[in-house]
């Protein structure tokens, strides 16, 4: 059975989303997939994404990146240094959350540095169209 | 020489992707295959597999094959196989240099490499 964390505020006042596999069939390290927290950094919204981001656990990711455009004059960057997967459609959400960047006048950047993520942007060409950065710093400063 | 290393029943649940990458991964790394031959092939496999879940396809068997030390992915079982959209094709052609074939119901995607 999956399963999704109650959105609410973490020990630090962050957000929390998890999604987890069936744990019934696999140990917790394996089937915790995705894990994406939000906090606030120099009137940045930051997604912090850990684990895969594939057609199983996107909807995780499209509901931090709706909660996060719901601010006020919102400004997202999505931080996927810790994602160790991801594929097409969790692509297409990050190419959602740009567009909407675009039509609703809001800032939207990627951390992306090296790995998996890094070569999916490059072999599919999207790189050259989104606001990608290699550290959090150089996003808010 | 060709060789049948793997054979995986995949049945349609968007859940199991994950636990297919890991199963894979942690072979092909046994295997001491190159890390971006197994992120390519991790990749090759989820969006193959996407797009047999969103078909509705049912059950479908992963092969991984080595062909004279070359990997292949192998996927068949629906019938008929459903139709690969054209920006999975593109991706996945990218992934293994322009391979990806479909004769008589299965795809055969590689090599990896």
């Amino acid at each position: 059975m999956h399963h999704q964390a109650p959105l609410g505020p973490g020990r630090n006042g962050e957000l929390r989303w998890t999604q987890h596999g069936p744990d019934d069939t696999i140990g917790p390290e394996v089937t915790e997939q995705l894990e994406i927290t939000s906090s606030e950094r120099s009137g940045w919204t930051v997604l912090t994404a850990t684990g895969e981001i594939d057609l199983a656990s996107v909807d995780y990711l499209q509901s931090a990146l709706d909660a996060a455009f719901a601010k006020v004059d919102p400004q997202v960057v999505i931080d996927l240094s810790a994602v160790s997967f991801l594929d097409s459609t969790g692509l297409r959400a990050l190419i959602g959350a740009h567009r909407r960047g675009e039509d609703e006048g809001a800032k939207v950047a990627l951390v992306v540095n090296g790995g998996p993520v890094e070569r999916l942007l490059e072999i599919t060409g999207v790189d050259a169209s989104l606001n990608i950065h290699p550290t959090l710093e150089s996003v808010t400063g | 020489m060709k060789d049948q290393v793997l054979r995986l029943g995949f049945h349609g649940e968007p859940a199991h992707l994950t636990i297919v990458r890991a199963f894979v991964g942690s072979v092909l790394r046994t295997l001491e295959q190159p890390e971006q031959m197994i992120a390519d092939l991790r990749l090759a496999i989820s969006e193959l597999a996407a797009v047999l879940v969103n078909s509705d396809a049912g059950e479908a068997d992963l092969e991984f094959i080595v062909d004279d030390g070359e990997f292949r992915l192998a996927v068949s079982g629906p019938d008929p196989m459903p139709s690969i959209p054209e920006e999975t094709v593109a991706l996945v052609k990218a992934l293994t240099g322009d391979r990806l074939l479909s004769p008589s119901g299965r795809w055969i995607v590689g090599p990896f490499r």
